[in-house]
Order: structure tokens, then sequence, then C-alpha cells
């Protein structure tokens, strides 16, 4: 979108486009705000980090097509992550015509150190005054003119979540990008010391080739920025070095500190002329409940009961929607004699009705569970509950998110890992998440385990798991090199789940799952009836024989299903209920047969999705890697544990 | 790596105790109470990230919650509520003032 420096008036008669970029900090209601002026369903939740990657959208207002780029949440311009470097390279290199710095009021202080940054990138800026709802709430009232005024950027106050200010909002944008705006945006100046260096390094920059502004690029080289380093003379840099060198020096601090502390210290004397407080006016009953969930014993307390009773209902749920859905079906079933009617019904009706009997009532609860989970900002108190256990396994509190969305599905679980700091921390919890039973493998669990050995042998198996969880991450972690982080991450208020967000996430989640899976089931199960009904398969399943009846201890019959699973977790019970067109799987397997093959499945393989994701985070090698040691693993334990429990039974 | 100069060692319990006296860690905090920034040791990149957050020297920082056996702490700076690990909370080193403020 390279229009931006058409002429305004031209722009108007062919309708061209304008380009918006929306950025800010973490967790402010960016994502929100796209999906209000896109109309797009751009996943939303309350914790800092869950977009990573940038998403566009348009929309068409006053005789305007207008793209609009929603940009990872960042604190900062520098380029500690991905998604801070996504965010920089984007603003900078492909020019937006506006940003609209979205600003959440309450914490006014913290939002505004990104929005100097952006000013010394002179890039067009509207800001997005969001969330003074909770602002008030919190007794804050700011004076969006008089911080307009020194700012010198247009300033509206939104409420993102109930669309309030939107259109005021994206006209503002319009102004600025159509530079009818009479504001001048505020210079940022630095002390004495550090400015008077900053000049001489800009002087040195100017004759330079750089997408960055020469003052921009000086104040990141005297922080020590790795990638405008990388950008830059050799002689630049080492004048640079020299400069921070000096400044270290007179003020015996380094230079980072020294420029958020002069950008604090700017920001302050902003606040004090623009923002009053006055006395919160609800404050009481949501901040009890946070003390009780973050509690040093109680917090642990609630959270057992709250993940305990989440899989309870999921299991209750499933299991009773299941059964009344099965005995839907069951009257469905004419009866056919002939191979083709076979191969139809069985195959192609089967895999619907397996999907629809199976996947469904345990996945749907899931997905509600974790939006809600999402939603009220639960997930980051709990990283802080269990940051001293993900220490013992040489990760932190963050890396329990990720493994939390891993319940429902690894796949986005594994993407999560972003909000890891740095590489190494990532992969650890990317390979943890794999570990994680996902909804298809807890059905597989459940559908073999929970309903035909015992509950408790369900939970059992869990329960197992959580302990080869911390194993593996540990083993990780002592085979991975790399830097690791402690914890920082902003705990954003808790509040009550909006019924519209909740539903539409779930929703969002259940009708991908529809449109990609459901195929996979009714495609995977008429093959696989076609090929059974022309002997196709047992020279395959003859084939895994030392595998699956030798080590594993498992029918032959088991072998396909595997194979299957490999795409879907949930294809290994999906497969034989096909095949014998029924999920009473007491006549498939004993339940010793049952364990083993419900303990193989949730390790054996991260399926084609989870593998495609991995890959594209970590590269084909990573990937691979991780694939044959969990090939490995779950064969050599599956065996173990086969052969334990003969020995038990 | 990625240790800077300038009394910006890698924190160690002992020494710094020495070194800074007068000044207390933020994991010795009890909830409620507050300090003022007025040193920061440890990784480069940690304390960069930190000062990005606000947490510069002379900023006023308040202990809002913490949880025992080496886990993290959560603190209220310039009206946001962080959680900080051990690791990184051991190498914010605070000045108390007499009635707490």
């Amino acid at each position: 979108m390279s229009s931006c420096h058409v002429p305004s008036s031209a722009k108007r008669d062919d309708k061209a486009d304008l380009v918006v970029a929306l950025a800010g900090n973490a967790n402010v209601g960016k994502s929100t705000l796209f999906n209000q002026l896109t109309g797009l369903h751009q996943h939303v939740g309350n914790w800092p980090g869950k977009t990573v990657e940038k998403f566009e959208g348009s929309l068409v207002v006053d005789g305007y097509k207008i793209d609009v780029i929603d940009l990872p949440g960042i604190y900062s311009l520098s380029t500690f992550s991905i998604e801070e470097l996504i965010s920089r390279e984007h603003i900078v290199l492909e020019k937006p015509d506006v940003v609209i710095n979205v600003v959440d009021a309450s914490v006014l202080e913290r939002n505004l150190f990104f929005t100097l940054q952006l000013l010394e990138l002179q890039t067009p800026i509207v800001i997005a005054l969001n969330m003074v709802d909770l602002a008030e709430d919190r007794g804050l009232s700011v004076d969006e003119k008089k911080l307009s005024e020194i700012l010198g950027v247009p300033i509206v106050p939104t409420i993102a979540s109930k669309g309030i200010g939107v259109y005021e909002l994206i006209r503002q944008a319009i102004n600025v990008a159509e530079r009818k705006t009479k504001l001048r945006p505020m210079n940022v100046k630095y002390g004495k010391d550090v400015e008077e260096r900053i000049e001489k390094l800009t002087e040195l920059i100017k004759n330079g080739d750089l997408h960055y502004p020469p003052r921009f690029v000086a104040v990141k080289l005297l922080e020590g920025d790795e990638d405008i380093k990388k950008k830059v003379d050799k002689k630049v840099v080492e004048a640079a070095e020299k400069f921070a060198k000096e400044i270290e020096e007179i003020r015996g601090i380094p230079v980072p500190i020294v420029i958020a502390s002069e950008r604090y210290a700017i920001i302050s004397r902003i606040i004090k002329e623009s923002r009053k407080i006055l006395a919160p006016s609800k404050i009481g009953l949501v901040e009890k409940v946070d003390q009780l969930l973050t509690h040093k014993i109680l917090g642990y307390l609630i959270m057992t009961i709250v993940f305990f009773s989440s899989f309870y209902a999921i299991f209750t749920f499933g299991d009773y929607v299941s059964t009344i859905l099965s005995a839907a079906f069951e009257t469905l079933k004419p009866s056919i004699v002939n191979i083709t009617g076979e191969i139809l019904w069985e195959g192609f009706f089967g895999g619907f009705v397996a999907g629809v009997t199976l996947l469904l009532p345990f996945v749907l609860p899931f997905y509600l569970l974790l939006s809600i989970l999402e939603d009220t900002g639960y997930l980051p108190r709990v990283a802080f509950l269990l940051d001293n256990v993900m220490h013992k396994v040489g990760l932190h509190g963050k890396a329990i998110i990720p493994l939390i969305m891993g319940y429902a599905c690894n796949v986005p679980a594994c993407y999560a890992c972003r909000i890891m700091d740095t590489q190494r921390e990532r992969l650890i919890s990317a390979f943890a998440v794999t570990f994680i039973p996902c909804a298809a493998r807890i059905i597989v669990v459940y559908g073999l385990v929970g309903a035909f050995v015992g509950i408790e042998w369900a939970y059992a198996l869990l329960l197992i798991n959580l302990a080869i969880i911390m194993g593996m991450a540990r083993l990780a972690f002592k085979v991975c090199p790399g830097e690791s982080m402690g914890l920082i991450i902003e705990v954003p208020p808790l509040r009550l789940p909006t019924m519209r967000v909740v539903l539409t996430q779930t929703w969002n989640s259940i009708k991908s799952i529809m449109y990609v899976v459901f195929p996979i089931y009714i495609i995977g199960g008429g093959i696989l009836a076609a090929l059974y009904s022309f002997n196709v398969l047992q020279p395959v399943e003859e084939l895994l024989t030392p595998l699956t009846v030798e080590w594993l201890g498992l029918p032959t019959y088991a072998g396909i299903p595997l194979l299957f699973g490999v795409v879907r977790k949930e294809m290994v019970i999906i497969m034989p209920a096909i095949l014998f067109g029924t999920t009473d799987f007491v006549s498939m397997f004993t339940p010793l047969q049952m364990l083993t093959l419900a303990f193989v499945a949730m390790y054996y393989i991260p399926c084609a999705a989870t593998f495609a994701m991995l890959k594209k985070e970590f590269g084909w090698k990573t990937a691979c890697y991780i694939t044959a040691f969990e090939v490995a693993f779950a064969i050599l334990l599956g065996g173990l544990f086969y052969r334990s429990l003969d020995a038990l039974f | 790596m990625d240790n800077s100069g300038a009394g910006y060692s890698e924190p160690h319990r002992h020494r710094h105790r020495q070194r800074f006296r007068g000044l207390v860690s933020l994991l010795e905090l009890k909830n409620g109470q507050k300090g003022v920034v007025t040193l920061l040791q440890g990784n480069k990149k940690v304390i960069h990230r930190l000062s990005e957050l606000g947490i510069v020297p002379n900023t006023v920082v308040e202990v809002i919650n913490s949880i025992p056996f080496g886990g993290p702490v959560e603190v209220l700076v310039r009206g946001s509520r962080l959680a900080i690990g051990r690791d990184v909370a051991k190498g914010i080193l605070l000045r108390v003032e007499e009635d707490g403020k």
C-alpha cells in the first residue's frame, strides 16, 4: 500500500487506501478495537501477549477504504522480542499512513512510555485513550484535551469493548493521514549530557541511507540496540559506544536505564498536568476475589479446584451428551448388505457420526472453559502461582499460559510460546506443550479408559502425564543451550467474562473444527472402510505387529488407527469405532489394552498440525528431532507401561 | 554473559549486602511495604526490560503480594501491577524510608 504519498484529493476520487496500524502495550484492547473496526474475529483475551503476529483487516468509512493492521502488543520499541521487532519494522518499513496508539487510560504512565518512542519515530499518530471506564472506576480522570495539547497528538477517549469512540477515532485517524491536524507532535528531549551526544551522533548518521529517523537511530545506538547497530556504519557504532561510555561514567548507570528514567521523568510531568486522582469508585469485591485467587495458600486450593472441576465438568458433560447422541444415531442405522452400502454407511457416515458423538461433546466444553479462563484474566494469575514450580523445570511462570492452552489444542499453544522472552525458553515450552494431552487425546483417554476401565484410571493417566511433562521440560532445559530470563509479567485486571466474547471465541474454534476436521473424519472413514473391504490394510497391520502386538500387547487392528492418529489423535478411537460400527470398545480391547493404547496415543507423535506449527516456529530440524524423540519415547514407555501393569493385574 | 559493568554484576546475596548498606532487595519487603528503587542488578536485558516497565531509580515500588518457597512477588509500580520472579526481584535494590513510604 504505497498510495500514502498520493495527494489527498486524488485519494478520495478513486477511493484509495489508507493504511492504519494499531500499536501499543500488551493487553490494552488493540485486538478488541481491531475487531470493532473490521468486523473480524481476531483472537482476544485478558492476558498480555495473545497477538504475536500482525493481522490485517479492512473497513470502508466516509468513502475511504481503510486497511487496518493489528500489531502485537509491546512495551517498547527495542528489539528483545519477536513482537517488538515485528511492530517496529512494520511501522518503519511499511510506513502506515497513521498509527493508532492504543493506550490504557488506567495505566497511563507505562503506556505513554511507548507513545514517547512512537513520537521519536516521527510517525503520524492518533491516540485511542482506551478503557476510560476502567480508569474512572479506579478514580483516575484524564484530561484528554490537556494531554493532547502537551503531546501534540489528537486523542480520542474510547471504550473499545463497547464500540464507544471508535467512529470518532477513525475520523481523527483520517484527519492525521490527510495532514489536516494543526497539532505539532512534541519533541522528546533528554538531559543536557545525553542530548549533546544524541545530537552529535545524529549528525554522523544523517548522511546514511536509513529508513529510521536519524535521531531515533542515535538514541537506539546509545542504548546498544543490536538490530540498529547492524544497520549503520561501523564508525558510527564506535562513536556511539564511546558516547555511551561517557554517559555511563557521568550518570553511573547504564544508558538504557538513563534513557528510560528520563522518559519516565518526562511522563511524570505530563501526567501531573493532565491527570487527576479522584476517589476510586468500584473497588472492593473484585479486589477481594483477586486477593483470594493469588493467596499463598488459598490461591493454590482454588486453582486445584478450578482445574479439577473443569476436567470433571468436561468429562461429565461430554459423556452425557455423547451417550444421547450415540443412541440417536443408532436408531438411524439401516440394515445394509451390499459392499458399496457398507463403505458408504460405515465409512463416510461413520466418520461423521464418530465426529459428532466423540469430538463435539468433549471439545466444545473445552474451548468454552478456556475462553472463560482467558477472558477473566485468570491465566496470568496462575503464572504467578506456579512460577516457582516452573522454575524447577527451567522455565518460569509465563510458560504456564501456553501449557494450559495446550489442553484445548497444541497448535495455538505452540504458537503462544512466543510470549516467552528467549528462543531457548520458547523451544523448551513448545516441547513441553507437545506432551500436553490436548482435547483430542483427552477424548481417547476418556473414550477408552474413562468410560470402560474407570474414571480414576483416566485421572491417573493425566497425573502421570503431569509428571512426564515436568520431566521432559527439565530434560529439554538440560539439553538445550541458550539463555533464560526470569518472570516479568503484567497482571491484568480481573473481570467477569463477557458472554459475547466467550461465545464468539468458542464458536470460532468449533467452526474451524467442523470445516477442517469433519471432512478428514468423513473422507478418512470412507477410505478406511474401502481399504478394509478390499483387504488392503491387513499387510500393513501385519507389518506393525512386532510393535503393536509383541511389544505393546495390543490387538493387530490397533495398528491402523495409530497410523491415522498421526493426522489427528482422536482418530485412534474414531477409526476402531468406524470399523466396528460402535463406540462400545469393550468388544475390541481388554482393559489393559485400552490403558496401553490410550497411554501410547497420548505421547507417540505430535499430530500433523502440531508438527507443521513446530516447523514454522523452529524449523524442520527441530520439528523432526522432537517428533523422532516422541515416537521413540512413546514406544519405549508404552511397552514398559504395558509390562508393569500386566504384572500388577 | 550480558553482565553490564558499573556495579551491575550478577547479584550475589551476601556480597551486595555488604556493598550496599542500607539497601534491601525487593524480596525483603513485606506485603504493603514500599521502597524507592535505588539500584538494579543482574542480566543487562532483564534490567533494560524492568526499566522500560517503569522500574527505574527513584521510582516507588509497593509489594502487594508474594508467594513463599521461591515464588514470585507482585508489585505495584506507576499504576501497573507486575509479577516478578525471585531471580529478577533480588536484583532490585531499594531504599526503605522510616515510615514505610
